[in-house]
């Protein structure tokens, strides 16, 4: 389903169209995803068994961040594969047992469950302790972080979903961190409810099936392409310089909450890049971006600590609009595929313009694709039907 | 069924007035003339995506031969250590392959070879950035063969 394909319109919605191609192309594919889903359901179900038979507690892995937001990027180096951060949770009160064991009850559980992978001559990951979670890593394809978590029966600092409330663990820190990726999540959605009910509603129609059968991280609405956009902006920019680059929870964030459900992709970023900066604070000096669903987490503490940090945020933030404004002054594709080269990378947008012009080539042999007359204009509603040809010659 | 076939050459004929008309009133900005030799001269400026460049384009049409389209503003130019796709000598357009009958006196310049040349000309700016042409309907002559 290409309903995010389309041409002609106003310049800013043909940036708009392949901008979308690229985070389109930078988005996990729906085989991988398909891989990802089944493989964290199979440790899910296997770990709910183990933990019911030796524990006897109730337990349940499930993905949070971009994966869960459909807001992932293939990182820089293609070959390092997907970040994909799953919540390993287990109903266990926080008093019955420490960091440190959970962390190595779960440790112990992944070492069983990927012995009996390998038993069945499945391929396993390789699996590495990080500061807050387990890392496996299946090659070239996910980093799959799995990170060990409790309820947090007693939060009182999240207003709502006290039930999705968790608490992880940190090896740096004697305290369990607060956390609610599932209240996040639905917060997110909130900022882009109509567009995201309209789109979800739409693609529905068009494959001819129930509402309900669209999985939400399936809906590309403007909000999440902007972000796909903005973090790959991010990423190149900051290629060589990982650790003072803009965090992807801060970028999301203040893009969710910067979102005015514009359903044209260019309006939406411009308007994102516009308002993003309102959200952050300066209280008592010290700069403060609250997580949406826990307002006594500074999503921005490392730049009290960097301020480095700070102003890389603030330097990207100009540089990106710059460099989008900059695209509505060329004329020609293959000049704008040059400036966007640069901004997001020449491999992706290579293969985008590549899938513009197969996009293009497609529609007319639907005979889909038109001229407007008096300008030469090609398009898909109105002018001249654009028959179908041979292109000869060396 | 062989009556049917029998139709009246002028009538699948147009003449090089009514095809310059069809392009004029298609094109209102544009500019054309029938010159000697009853030679159709027609110049047109065509935008095909809206993030491509004008292209002045010039068409040229004389009863008995292939319409020849060529751009005269700006230069077409190749790709580092690459030659033009799809262009015959002289920097026509190759936009269709006649033993086909994808192009005849019979049709209309204005609905074949225009939106062609439009589309020809987006998929250039496009083989500048991918090396590749995305038209899939794509043949190379053998060598020394005939057009």
């Amino acid at each position: 389903m290409h309903d995010y394909f389309s041409i002609g319109g106003t310049r800013e919605q043909q940036l708009g169209n392949v901008l979308t191609l690229i985070a389109a192309d930078l988005d996990i594919p729906d085989y991988l995803k398909a891989e990802l889903v089944r493989k964290y359901n199979h440790l899910g179900s296997w770990i709910r068994k183990d933990n019911e038979d030796r524990f006897r507690t109730e337990s349940e892995i499930y993905p949070q961040g971009s994966v869960r937001l459909g807001t992932a990027v293939q990182p820089v180096k293609a070959d390092c594969g997907y970040d994909v951060d799953l919540v390993y949770l287990r109903r266990l009160a926080k008093e019955s047992i420490s960091q440190e064991q959970l962390v190595q009850q779960a440790g112990d559980q992944l070492r069983r469950y990927i012995a009996f992978r390998k038993s069945e001559g499945k391929e396993v990951p390789e699996l590495v302790r990080r500061r807050r979670c387990w890392a496996m890593n299946y090659s070239g394809r996910f980093h799959m972080d799995v990170l060990p978590a409790l309820p947090d029966d007693e939060s009182t600092m999240f207003t709502r979903s006290v039930e999705t409330s968790i608490l992880l663990t940190d090896r740096r820190l004697w305290e369990w961190q607060h956390s609610n990726p599932k209240a996040y999540a639905d917060w997110f959605r909130e900022c882009e409810i109509l567009v995201f009910t309209e789109k979800r509603i739409s693609m529905a129609r068009a494959g001819n099936v129930e509402v309900e059968k669209i999985a939400d991280d399936a809906v590309k609405t403007p909000l999440r392409v902007s972000v796909q956009i903005l973090k790959r902006h991010r990423d190149i920019r900051y290629s060589g310089n990982p650790d003072d680059k803009p965090i992807s929870i801060i970028i999301t964030t203040l893009a969710a909450a910067a979102y005015r459900n514009e359903r044209e992709l260019f309006d939406a970023l411009m308007g994102i890049i516009t308002r993003m900066e309102r959200s952050i604070e300066m209280i008592d000096g010290k700069w403060w971006i609250p997580n949406p669903v826990n307002p006594k987490e500074n999503f921005a503490d490392k730049w009290n600590e960097f301020p480095q940090r700070a102003q890389r945020f603030f330097d990207w933030l100009a540089a990106v609009r710059a460099d989008l404004e900059s695209l509505l002054k060329l004329s020609g594709l293959n000049n704008i595929s040059s400036s966007l080269a640069t901004s997001f990378g020449s491999d992706v947008v290579e293969r985008s313009m590549k899938r513009f012009g197969e996009e293009v080539d497609a529609s007319q042999q639907r005979g889909d694709l038109k001229m407007a007359v008096g300008s030469g204009l090609l398009n898909m509603s109105t002018g001249t039907k654009v028959v179908k040809n041979t292109w000869y010659g060396d | 069924m062989a009556t049917r076939r029998i139709k009246p050459f002028k009538a699948r004929f147009l003449s090089l007035g009514q095809q310059l008309e069809a392009l004029m009133r298609d094109f209102p900005g544009s500019k054309g003339n029938l010159s000697e030799n009853s030679r159709l001269v027609w110049i047109a400026r065509v935008l095909p995506s809206p993030l491509s460049c004008i292209y002045t384009i010039q068409l040229i049409y004389q009863i008995g031969k292939r319409p020849t389209v060529q751009v005269i503003d700006p230069m077409l130019v190749p790709r580092q250590g690459e030659k033009l796709p799809h262009i015959f000598a002289g920097k026509i357009l190759c936009l269709y392959r006649a033993r086909y009958g994808e192009w005849e006196p019979s049709k209309h310049l204005s609905m074949t070879i225009v939106p062609w040349a439009s589309l020809w000309l987006l998929h250039y700016e496009i083989w500048h950035s991918t090396g590749s042409w995305g038209g899939s309907r794509a043949e190379h002559p053998a060598r020394l063969a005939n057009r």
